[in-house]
């Protein structure tokens, strides 16, 4: 995100931080629609799509689920960013904290950085395992499995460790160098992807014997060796539906939760939104379909095609491991390594810098420096363990559901209470540090939308979106209470007031 | 020269691709499709550092 800070921000002195994080962005600070298109698509390809990929193999993908449905899902994302995140951010052209800041109070913001901090830990935490993973290619340490939720051995700690500490004192001391190699290394990182995708359909091709003469040909391949349909036991069970969902709610924090105000307010038109495209149709369709065809062969070539033969595989505990280092290895040699090395470090390394900051904001008076060592240090803590990467499409969701009703809070906040005769930005007006309203609708969302998980079996992928008109609708019913009783509260002191004198006066009289 | 090292750069992209394809269809070999994109992957990183956001360079 700091790839969007214009250079001249940096000798504007009323720009705080040199990113106008306490004031709307400038006119002549605004950018235009190209470097909205680089950003999406560098950001959006990442070394969690080389986990996510075969993950939707073990959940049982068919090929029109996770063709149509990546297609839709990321339409559907397009759309949120277009619809619900650039319109408020190219007007108000405030970053997400300071917008919410005036809503709810800065103590809500320390929640809200808190809360994000840690999922930015836990995010960083699997990128950090991906890199681990390349490197456990070349040292012949036993890797994990999928079955592994804890450290499986002494040389995948010490890998896991120093590719941590690398990270976090790059991460702790020079931010710009990474972020500078990220531009360099993103264009040549995509094609690496297309790459995996194009090696491992010759290796169906020639497996399966298969004469590719039509795009029909193709589809036939896809649907009965590639994504074959067939679900892992113990893994979530995907339709077209949980596709589409995942694909939409991947970044939900980012649209819905309106995490990427930040960005899109310096953007000149709205429509600049429809950049993100770039990153959901590179990132999150063609490396997704890449990186799941590199693991559906390893699924093919070990006979599990059938529901039967998976399983038995399964109880047996021979279902392939998904690991991107040594899948990359096979596919590409040490090329595609250096891609799971690179994907890994260069998007854990911003992960891990804007975890500092937000966890710096709780604690202003320790050094951003000492906060991103520790902020990495917990995250190298927590990439240890690859059951956080195995389960990364749970996490994925949980991610965005813990941010969602803020981006909601927002939403009603900027277009519905004016139109309710209420207050917008209540706690600046109120000069309140934390509004029960927006507490309120956070936390009973949060409940309400955990509780449907555990006890109604709605799956996590699914609860987002009722959770959002949850959230709207508590945020509106707090707000009229809140707002009403001080209305009431403030006309009972001006009642007081106003009888206080005659009192007095009538007092002083007698 | 900016010009020449943008083109060595947007060769080695073709190339990224052409190695993958020229192995699907069956004109390359594994192991030579392996080593050539290492190389292009080195001439990328040794080039592209040269042109590519030299203003925001550390």
């Amino acid at each position: 995100m700091s790839d969007m800070t214009p250079d001249t921000a940096d000798n504007d002195p009323t720009a705080v931080g040199g990113e106008y994080e306490r004031q709307p962005v400038p006119e002549r600070s605004r950018l235009g629609f190209k470097n909205f298109i680089g950003m999406y698509a560098g950001e959006h390809t990442a070394g969690t799509e080389l986990m996510i990929g075969p993950l939707f193999v073990l959940a049982g993908v068919s090929a029109f689920d996770v063709v149509v449905g990546l297609i839709v899902g990321n339409a559907l994302a397009v759309l949120s960013w277009m619809l619900l995140t650039a319109p408020i951010g190219t007007r108000a052209r405030l970053t997400l904290y300071y917008q919410l800041e005036k809503i709810a109070g800065r103590h809500t913001v320390i929640l809200y950085n808190l809360a994000n901090g840690l999922a930015f830990c836990f995010l960083a935490g699997a990128m950090i395992t991906v890199s681990a993973t390349a490197v456990g290619v070349w040292f012949g340490f036993p890797l994990p499995t999928l079955a592994d939720l804890a450290p499986n051995s002494l040389g995948w700690v010490l890998a896991v460790l120093v590719v941590g500490a690398f990270i976090t004192i790059v991460a702790a001391y020079g931010y710009r160098f990474v972020s500078w190699f990220a531009n360099i290394a993103a264009p040549w990182m995509v094609l690496i992807f297309l790459g995996f995708g194009i090696v491992s359909l010759k290796w169906f091709i020639d497996a399966t014997g298969t004469e590719v003469g039509s795009a029909g040909d193709l589809w036939a391949l896809a649907e009965t060796a590639i994504w074959t349909g067939v679900h892992v036991p113990g893994q979530p069970d995907f339709t077209l539906w949980h596709v589409i969902f995942f694909a939409w709610f991947a970044n939900m924090a980012m649209h819905v939760g309106m995490a990427d105000l930040s960005v899109l307010r310096f953007a000149r038109k709205s429509w600049y939104s429809i950049a993100s495209a770039a990153g959901m149709y590179v990132g999150h369709f063609m490396a997704w379909l890449a990186a799941s065809m590199l693991f559906a062969f390893q699924m093919y070539q070990a006979g599990l095609t059938s529901e039967s033969a998976v399983v038995s595989a399964a109880r047996a505990g021979n279902i392939p491991n998904p690991l991107p280092g040594p899948l990359a290895d096979q596919a590409l040699g040490v090329a595609g390594l250096i891609c799971v090395i690179i994907a890994g470090w260069t998007t854990a390394n911003p992960t891990i810098y804007r975890a500092g900051l937000a966890f710096q904001a709780i604690v202003p008076h320790v050094s951003r420096f000492r906060v991103t060592i520790g902020t990495g240090l917990l995250t190298t803590f927590v990439a240890m363990f690859p059951g956080v990467a195995m389960q990364l499409l749970g996490f994925v969701a949980l991610y965005g559901l813990l941010l969602m009703p803020i981006g909601a809070v927002i939403f009603i906040d900027y277009w519905v209470l004016p139109k309710l005769g209420l207050t917008r930005f209540y706690a600046e007006q109120a000069g309140h540090t934390l509004t029960m309203p927006v507490l309120g609708a956070w936390l009973i969302t949060l409940a309400i939308c955990l509780g449907l998980v555990q006890f109604a079996d709605i799956e996590i992928f699914f609860v987002a979106l009722p959770g959002w008109f949850i959230a709207a609708l508590l945020f509106i019913a707090l707000s009229f209470l809140a707002q009403k009783s001080r209305r009431s509260h403030a006309s009972g002191t001006l009642d007081v007031t106003a009888a206080a004198p005659t009192s007095a006066t009538s007092s002083t009289r007698e | 020269m900016r010009l020449m090292l943008q083109t060595v750069s947007l060769a080695m992209l073709v190339l990224t691709v052409l190695f993958p394809m020229l192995y699907l269809f069956d004109a390359m070999a594994d192991a030579t499709m392996k080593w050539s994109l290492l190389i292009v992957t080195v001439v990328w990183f040794l080039v592209t550092p040269l042109w590519m956001g030299r203003s925001q360079a550390p």
